[in-house]
């Protein structure tokens, strides 16, 4: 069972979470939770990743069930300011 | 080849729900109750999944000893959707909010200080006139409703949910369209198999669409920051019911909000319901404090000076916040507003927002634009009556996904999600499985089939494509049309379609959903133009944000005061009209 491939951004996008890797316990409650289905998550080595930023809409799923407090926060992309 | 495996999972289930937000939660909960087996398939994951995932405080009570009896309320709900809403369904929408109440508080929900004590009720212009809705009491539940609901459907042993399974089309009875709902095709969105469920009723509860329009600034997702708007509700329940011959209704009536310029945050849209407008040089455009207890007249004044203000050159427009009641404190009718907004997860994007640019609401006017169209008005979409079923037989329906009605809201899900649950459940009863014609699970597949062996280098990605039909809505379509600008957009529409839609390519399970979901999206887009060109009358005419056609300047009540029905008959889309139903 394979999970989808990932999206290669060829330029940097500053919208949508923003993992703090120092504060992630690697749970996998965002992967699992996300609506727009927009991280990875290596089960194995516990890596979550953002693949599809621009997908996320900011309804703060992955933040209200992060059992890490403060290991995700959303930065907004510039068409928003 | 591609690096995955087709596969198919076979199911079979006494109540098949289509969604598992709001609607669907309850549907499962009172189908199960009925003693139905009952699936949820669910495109995303269930806890966190539809338009009140993360963010729902309002909650539509209507009681003759809070507000309207019954019957005032639904000729009220009809003229506020002008005169283009089933009166019936709104009467029944009202008899049942306190019981979907009294249900929210016996999952977990506290809506009031006291148990059986007074519930407190607020403002929401945009579900009717007059103080009729309530709040979760405490702030933590306005976005922990969702998890808690989720958690009661799922605690019956009758129900299965299956997260990330996005439904991609309706099967009835030997394939034909026009007849029996038996069952649905879904795919597992992270593997891409496919699931095929055979039900003896089927409860569509899809929601609304978010990607019908396009906002100018963002291709994906046209609103950010909670309180509904979730892109993955896109009108694959309104195609897929289409397809299988269901009535749409009203689907030139699309929703417009407004919303803070480039920020796009939709749920700032309750704050302009109590507070003013003003242009450029100070002037109020509209108090809305004027327009308190009459939604009629919210909708008839505001939005037309306010969008002729923004878009018809006299611009830059405002939206001044400065003497909201009772803000920051959290009282009154601004504070209860505010704080939703500013909930734990979303208050940093609104202070970097508000940092990033200079602006800060609470102390100068913020400047505001429109948010292009999208289907969450209970107005257009599926055809539902009172009882929750859809023009199909064994085919039910609840929350965003239907049509007929007028601004239902998350009572709109509570009471006709719970009320498709039972009767489909009662209807399965006496009902039987039946057979899946093959070629009609071909004809469903065939779209994802074609994209998966279209070569990339030679196709279009979704994103391409679907940004193509959501422009062509927002610049041929509603608010502001003609017949002679329908008739273009359709022509670009259809170009579109044929000559490009065909080249779609697919490389993964997730984009094997998106091909759904562009289908979707294009079958919605032309029923939003044709039911336009169709409707020869600005309705909402006061309110051409709604539809003003500058070539039917005018209201016809005379001959309009209608639902147009839009019906795949032999695979094309004809349209017609039908009475509205009165008391």
């Amino acid at each position: 069972m394979l999970e989808s491939t990932p999206l290669t951004l060829t330029y940097t996008y500053r919208g949508g979470p923003k993992i703090n890797h120092s504060k992630c316990i690697g749970c996998g409650k965002c992967y699992e939770v996300c609506p727009p289905d927009i991280f990875a998550f290596d089960r194995i080595s516990k890596l979550i990743k953002v693949i599809y930023p621009e997908e996320c809409w900011y309804c703060g799923a992955c933040i209200y069930d992060c059992p890490a407090k403060g290991a995700i926060e959303l930065d907004l992309p510039l068409a928003c300011l | 080849m591609r690096n995955f495996n087709i596969e198919q999972i076979d199911i079979d289930t006494d109540v098949l729900v289509i969604g598992g937000g709001l609607a669907g939660c309850f549907a499962a909960i009172k189908a199960a109750e009925e003693g139905a087996k009952t699936v949820i398939l669910e495109k995303s994951q269930i806890n966190r999944s539809g338009n009140g995932g993360t963010g729902l405080h309002r909650i539509p009570l209507i009681h003759p000893d809070y507000n309207f009896a019954y019957e005032e309320f639904a000729r009220a709900n009809a003229a506020a959707g002008a005169g283009i809403a089933d009166e019936d369904v709104g009467y029944a929408f009202a008899q049942d909010t306190l019981d979907r109440i009294l249900d929210l508080e016996n999952y977990g929900i506290q809506v009031r200080d006291e148990p059986k004590g007074p519930f407190e009720l607020w403002p929401a212009y945009d579900i009717c006139p007059g103080k009729s809705v309530i709040w979760p009491t405490k702030p933590s539940q306005w976005h922990d409703l969702k998890p808690i609901l989720a958690n009661k459907a799922q605690s019956f042993d009758k129900v299965t949910v299956m997260n990330r399974v996005a439904c991609i089309g309706l099967l009835t009875e030997d394939g034909m369209p026009g007849t029996r709902a038996i069952g649905a095709i879904g795919i597992e969105t992270r593997t891409g198999r496919f699931i095929i469920c055979k039900s003896k009723a089927v409860v569509l509860a899809s929601g609304g669409s978010y990607r019908l329009g396009r906002h100018k600034n963002s291709t994906y997702a046209p609103t950010k920051f909670i309180e509904c708007g979730c892109p993955v509700n896109c009108g694959e329940g309104q195609a897929m019911a289409f397809r299988a011959g269901a009535d749409l209704v009203n689907m030139e009536f699309a929703k417009f909000t407004g919303v803070w310029k480039d920020f796009s945050h939709w749920g700032g849209g309750p704050i302009f319901f109590t507070t003013k407008f003003v242009g450029y040089k100070g002037e109020e455009l509209r108090s809305l404090k004027n327009s308190l207890g009459s939604a009629q007249d919210f909708y008839n004044s505001r939005y037309r000076r306010t969008y002729n203000y923004a878009f018809a050159s006299e611009g830059p427009a405002f939206h001044d916040a400065s003497s909201l009641d009772g803000f920051p404190e959290g009282t009154g009718v601004m504070g209860r507003v505010l704080c939703a907004m500013q909930n734990e997860a979303t208050a940093e994007g609104y202070l970097l927002w508000m940092r990033e640019r200079g602006e800060d609401f609470r102390s100068a006017p913020v400047e505001f634009e429109w948010h292009p169209a999208y289907l969450h008005n209970n107005q257009g979409g599926v055809y539902m009556d009172k009882e929750s079923g859809t023009s199909l037989e064994g085919l039910y329906c609840g929350g965003d996904v239907n049509g007929g009605g007028w601004r239902q809201s998350s009572g709109g899900a509570f009471v006709f999600g719970a009320k498709a649950g039972r009767n489909a459940a009662i209807y399965a009863r006496n009902a039987h499985f039946s057979g899946v014609n093959q070629e009609q699970l071909l004809r469903e597949l065939s779209p994802i089939v074609d994209a998966l062996s279209m070569n990339p280098s030679e196709g279009y990605s979704w994103i391409e494509l679907e940004d193509k039909a959501r422009m062509i809505a927002s610049e041929y379509g509603p608010p502001y049309t003609n017949d002679a600008k329908l008739e273009r957009g359709l022509k670009h529409l259809e170009r579109i379609k044929t000559r490009y839609l065909p080249r779609l390519y697919a490389r993964n399970p997730r984009e094997m959903m998106r091909v759904s979901e562009v289908n979707a999206i294009f079958t919605n887009v032309e029923c939003h133009l044709r039911s336009a060109l169709f409707r020869k009358e600005s309705r909402h005419a006061e309110t051409p944000t709604i539809l003003y056609k500058t070539d039917y300047p005018e209201s016809d009540n005379n001959n309009w005061l209608k639902h147009t029905v839009a019906r795949n008959v032999a695979g094309e889309m004809t349209l017609a009209t039908k009475e509205v139903k009165r008391l």
